[in-house]
């Protein structure tokens, strides 16, 4: 995964002498609303993003942030009565599937589009025998008849890791650990060979040491399938070594956009700044002081007017509160970001420093408590 | 690793809780046992941290539970500024236990939804200090929901589901501070927050630590959080204790190789960290019939046939610093860190 390779991720302009013109994924200005007794609540709010074959893109937001409901919406997994089409187009390899009905989505769930979810246990059926759920696939989509469907279901589960397969067919999934369980779902989202795979929070049921092979699993599946894969995850470790691309999401919106050493080497959003200051590293001394973020996040049904973030942002201005930023084109290829007082550039040094002097940013929050903030 | 032993407990006047061989077996039918801890020692001075760390089904959350003596431990001895408190019963139990409170990882779920938070804040008070008047109480409760960052005016009339997981925690914190208590068990307080929240919630326990002088055992399995928050830390594995020692200790120079498997293992959010460290094979094996020997030897990339035979003994390594383990990696000569990198920036992983 080398990131230095993206200056055509951003852009769905067709490029010369490249066999694919159009990238595998493409998403374009996408809005999943859902209408709800309080209000409507816009969990998706013009989100773009492309993901070409072999590259993988890192989603990265708190609880809340829309990014489940992102890559649902991505899946046409969503129910359909729940949200409010708002417009967008999700396109797969050149093809809406927006208004794609269930029935016509079933021949792109399997050997298409995939998907991995977080919780193993409720992604099983806790009553079908492994073998089953991998080959009902297969039996679906290929020509395989049962008994080639389940030596396929074989080579799978021992492609994932899964010491005797041929044993394993015959179980149910509580007679596996979490992490073989894990295996088993990521062999079935391979089972038909996708092009695309979405992964959702994948390890964060999971043990260290078993994050650390099932995340090397998914890199070496995507590696030899050369598949496209989104990686959504509220953890900025596990995206740091394994992406090519991140999307910072926040209350529905990515707030920043880029290469992935960009993102850790010079972001320029407040929020990506703020989420990693607040992670306890391993690298520090213990009782190091944390830089908590004040507050929350805002609710998706009664959002503030202006900047999403504003409320809990060191460098808010009165502008930030009466308007929303657009994104904004980063110096380097492929950045973008929603901010009008970017960490790092003269404009969002002297707001900084225009909020320290006033002892509070332009939302009122005192800024001792930005910094210490236990609070 | 992951062996038995009491070479590290300390003899200090100022231990505050202090725990010797503790077992605790579930039965699960058949004649057989589920054996959950199995002789864990531990011991912890007035105002310090111990970290307790491991993975799911180690055992850590049953160790802090067999503490609080629900369940009752199978075997050893559990002792708070003295008292014995396997022994105790009834009444005595219920007083002792006063000095001792829990947090859970769900906030939300270990708060009553049909009750206000002044009156679950309040409730220990209303059991336990009959001689507190109504106004005292309010004070209180309103002094120790301002402490945890909440406005007591209006919480205090609230519901649980009015608050968010991370608020909910605070409200968790206040409760459990409202009777002074020595030690306060931490038992994945954090790991169901989102990371924004959860440094607003380590921030809050080290406050809370200061101000009401706190002696804590904070047990969860985030390797980054609890150096964070803790001045020991105990590595655990199936029932067993691996490493004591300080945290920055055992963090820069890890002796059990369980531990160093573990540091490996944590994603870095760093994209210039490349991780070359093999991962840890397999899975943990089933507390049922935990392997011979030392625990860890069937994941364990050097283990030999003498950890199969005999269990290893916890044994000093360093200054205050405790390993169960035949065959150690040296401490500080430990070829972990690449090159020039020194210190606490070194990348232990590689």
């Amino acid at each position: 995964m080398n990131p230095a390779t993206s200056a055509t991720e951003n852009t769905a302009r067709p490029v010369a002498g490249l066999g694919h013109a159009e990238p595998l994924l493409a998403v374009r200005n996408l809005h999943t609303f859902f209408d709800t007794p309080r209000g409507i609540v816009r969990a998706v709010d013009d989100v773009s993003f492309s993901v070409d074959r072999g590259r993988t893109i890192g989603i990265v937001g708190e609880s809340g942030s829309g990014k489940t409901v992102l890559s649902r919406s991505v899946l046409n997994l969503l129910p359909k009565k729940a949200t409010i089409p708002a417009g967008g187009e999700i396109l797969f390899e050149g093809r809406d599937l927006r208004p794609l009905s269930s029935k016509q989505m079933r021949s792109y769930w399997g050997p298409q589009l995939a998907m991995v979810f977080q919780d193993p246990m409720t992604s099983l059926n806790a009553v079908v025998k492994i073998g089953r759920q991998i080959t009902e696939g297969l039996r679906e989509h290929t020509d395989l008849n049962r008994r080639a469907a389940e030596q396929e279901a074989v080579a799978l589960l021992r492609s994932v890791g899964i010491p005797a397969p041929e044993r394993r067919l015959g179980e149910y999934p509580h007679q596996l650990s979490g992490g073989m369980r894990q295996r088993v779902t990521i062999a079935i989202a391979m089972a038909c060979g996708p092009k695309l795979l979405i992964a959702d929070e994948p390890t964060t049921a999971l043990d260290v040491t078993v994050q650390a092979q099932i995340l090397d699993l998914l890199a070496r599946q995507q590696r030899e399938r050369s598949m496209g894969m989104v990686l959504v995850t509220h953890d900025l470790g596990v995206v740091a070594n394994r992406t090519d691309e991140i999307a910072v999401m926040y209350a529905g919106q990515f707030v920043e956009k880029a290469p992935t050493p960009i993102i850790f080497g010079s972001m320029r959003h407040p929020y990506t700044e703020a989420l990693m200051r607040s992670i306890p590293r391993i690298e520090n001394p213990s009782h190091t002081r944390l830089d908590a973020i004040p507050g929350r996040p805002p609710d998706l049904a009664d959002l503030p007017r202006g900047c999403r973030f504003a409320p809990r942002c060191r460098n808010a201005q009165q502008r930030c509160l009466e308007e929303n930023p657009p994104l904004f084109p980063g110096e380097q290829p492929g950045h973008e970001f929603r901010c009008f007082f970017p960490v790092g550039t003269p404009a969002g040094d002297e707001a900084r420093e225009r909020n320290v002097r006033d002892g509070r940013t332009a939302a009122g929050i005192d800024m001792d408590t930005l910094t210490k903030a236990s609070a | 690793m992951a062996g038995s032993g009491t070479a590290h407990l300390r003899d200090r006047d100022d231990i505050v809780l202090s725990v010797e061989d503790l077992v605790v077996e579930f039965s699960v039918g058949g004649g057989q046992k589920v054996h959950a801890v199995s002789g864990v020692s531990f011991d912890i001075a007035e105002g310090e941290t111990l970290g307790l760390v491991g993975e799911s089904g180690c055992g850590k959350s049953t160790t802090g539970r067999a503490l609080m003596q629900v369940p009752r431990p199978t075997g050893g001895s559990v002792r708070l500024r003295g008292t014995e408190l396997t022994g105790l019963k009834g009444e005595a139990l219920r007083q002792t236990r006063t000095q001792l409170q829990m947090i859970f990882q769900d906030p939300i779920s270990s708060l009553n939804p049909r009750r206000k938070i002044r009156d679950i804040v309040s409730e220990g008070l209303s059991i336990w200090r009959r001689d507190v008047d109504a106004d005292e109480s309010r004070q209180r409760v309103d002094e120790l929901l301002s402490a945890v960052g909440l406005d007591a005016a209006t919480a205090g009339d609230r519901r649980a589901h009015q608050f968010s997981g991370g608020q909910c925690q605070r409200i968790c914190i206040a409760r459990s501070l409202v009777l002074d208590p020595d030690v306060l068990i931490c038992d994945e307080p954090v790991s169901a927050l989102d990371v924004s929240v959860q440094a607003q919630i380590l921030n809050l326990l080290e406050d809370m630590k200061a101000r009401y002088g706190l002696t804590m055992l904070f047990i969860a399995h985030d390797l980054a959080v609890v150096k964070n928050i803790s001045d020991r830390v105990a590595v655990m594995y199936l029932g067993k204790i691996c490493e004591v020692g300080p945290a920055d200790t055992i963090y820069a120079h890890p002796s059990h190789p369980y531990t160093k498997a573990l540091l490996a293992a944590v994603p870095r959010p760093d994209p210039g960290a490349i991780n070359t460290s093999v991962p840890l094979e397999g899975d943990v094996p089933s507390p049922v019939d935990p392997p011979s020997g030392c625990r860890f030897r069937t994941r364990c990339p050097q283990a030999q046939q003498r950890c199969a035979d005999e269990e290893p003994v916890v044994r000093e390594i360093g200054s205050d610093h405790y390993v169960a383990c035949h065959f150690p990696i040296d401490a500080p000569a430990a070829p972990v860190l690449a090159g020039a990198l020194g210190g606490s920036e070194a990348d232990l992983a590689s």
